[in-house]
């Protein structure tokens, strides 16, 4: 949520002015009353948590006239009950998450999911709440876009890695190797989204059989795309990925994979050529 | 963000007028002591502090440093009326960058007290010798992690 979006120019004024009133009050409880300055580094992140702090109270339920003539101390009391109780919710997702994870032994997705519970030990609610403190090298099929920030980062991350964990574990463990061996991954390894390798496989597989009707009818690059598309509803739906969030969550993750097969189509690859008759 | 960081600074600017009221109050007790400041010399030395906090990359929130400084500094024997608005820009400029330059590990107390005490001892007033020893040998410590009850690790600091 973009501040200077949703508050008119007068009103940005004002929220300017309750702003630097807070941020007062912030830098004088941060420094423990024991110094009259910060660095503009340390106030520039005092700044950041308070806006997310605002923005967060905003999105649950607190008015914009409260934030422009409320009682400022209580918009940051509500602001960091709500972070509170996200941080709460999203550590138990994530034990749920690390309870039920498929065991590949990938180092990338276990040091990420170890790293996951050190943010809870070192997140700050109350000076740096949009910071994230832990390393998160396990890249997503669907990234998390970087705007987002602090406890909602790591909401969104986890949600969208249970996703993932998800459609992994509907697939058979060693059919699943097959997959990474064929594609001369390492499992425990290599650094790759363990989704990505299955998913592409089971596309590329449906794909294949429609080589030659593609190539005859000609089908533009959009109508590719619309026909991987529909392939990757097909396979959620058939392990289970049934709801729209889960399916749109792939469809946007694979939204690169049409123009590589559109590619692999024109320079006639080897991959999708039929295997002579027999 | 940078943009409200600015106008944080900005507004803060706008502050001379209180900030020069609150240096002349501290004339009632300076006085006592045989030192005061004029309006001209207030105004500069708040100007002067801006550009302090400035330079050291400092926001400075509330209440000023000034008067804390002035009431640490103006009982000092080595303390006198011509040049004290120069020794005082010269304190809180350095105070302002020995403070960013210690990673704000000491209280503003702490940094004042020290600075009292070397500049009334073998500082003999000297603010240059003050900032040019003393006060870097302090960031030394706090960078290396010093021991305080290493002697010879002390050197010209205790």
């Amino acid at each position: 949520m973009e501040m200077q979006n949703v508050f008119q120019e007068d009103e940005y004024e004002i929220l300017l002015g309750r702003v630097m009133e807070l941020l007062h009050r912030q830098m004088r409880k941060y420094s423990g009353c024991d110094s009259t300055s910060v660095t503009v580094d340390k106030a520039r992140t005092l700044l950041e948590s308070l806006m997310y702090t605002i923005e967060t109270a905003m999105e649950n339920g607190v008015s914009k006239d409260e934030i422009l003539y409320g009682d400022v101390s209580e918009i940051i009391d509500k602001g960091q009950k709500t972070l509170f109780e996200k941080k709460k919710s999203a550590k138990f997702e994530l034990k749920l998450l690390y309870d039920e994870k498929p065991d590949f032994g990938n180092i990338f997705f276990e040091d990420t999911l170890s790293n996951l519970f050190l943010f809870f030990k070192n997140y700050d609610i109350y000076y740096q709440a949009q910071d994230i403190p832990c390393s998160i090298d396990y890249w997503l099929l669907n990234p998390v876009p970087e705007e987002i920030k602090g406890i909602s980062y790591i909401e969104e991350y986890i949600k969208r890695l249970q996703i993932e964990n998800d459609f992994i574990s509907s697939f058979d463990k060693t059919e699943a190797i097959e997959v990474y061996k064929d594609q001369k991954l390492s499992v425990r390894e290599d650094f790759f989204n363990l989704c990505e390798p299955i998913m592409t496989s089971e596309v590329f597989k449906r794909i294949a059989d429609e080589r030659d009707g593609i190539i005859s009818k000609k089908k533009t690059l959009d109508e590719l795309k619309s026909r991987v598309n529909e392939i990757v509803t097909e396979i959620c739906q058939e392990h289970g990925m049934t709801e729209k969030y889960e399916m749109d969550y792939f469809i946007t993750g694979c939204k690169g994979m049409a123009t590589r097969l559109y590619a692999s189509f024109e320079s006639n690859s080897p991959f999708f050529q039929k295997p002579p008759a027999m | 963000m940078d943009n409200m960081l600015d106008l944080i600074s900005k507004r803060d600017a706008l502050g001379i007028e209180r900030s020069k009221d609150e240096l002349l109050k501290c004339n009632e007790f300076s006085s006592r002591f045989g030192l005061t400041l004029g309006t001209e010399e207030a105004v500069m030395l708040v100007k002067a502090k801006q550009e302090a906090l400035k330079n050291s990359g400092r926001i400075e929130f509330g209440e000023s440093i000034l008067p804390k400084i002035i009431f640490a500094f103006c009982d000092s024997p080595f303390m006198e009326q011509e040049t004290f608005a120069e020794t005082l820009t010269d304190l809180q400029e350095a105070f302002y960058y020995f403070k960013t330059e210690s990673l704000d590990f000491y209280t503003d107390d702490e940094i004042i007290d020290f600075m009292v005490a070397v500049f009334n001892g073998r500082a003999n007033g000297s603010a240059e010798y003050l900032i040019g020893t003393s006060l870097e040998a302090l960031i030394r410590y706090v960078r290396s992690g010093y021991d305080e009850q290493d002697a010879d690790m002390a050197g010209d600091l205790f």
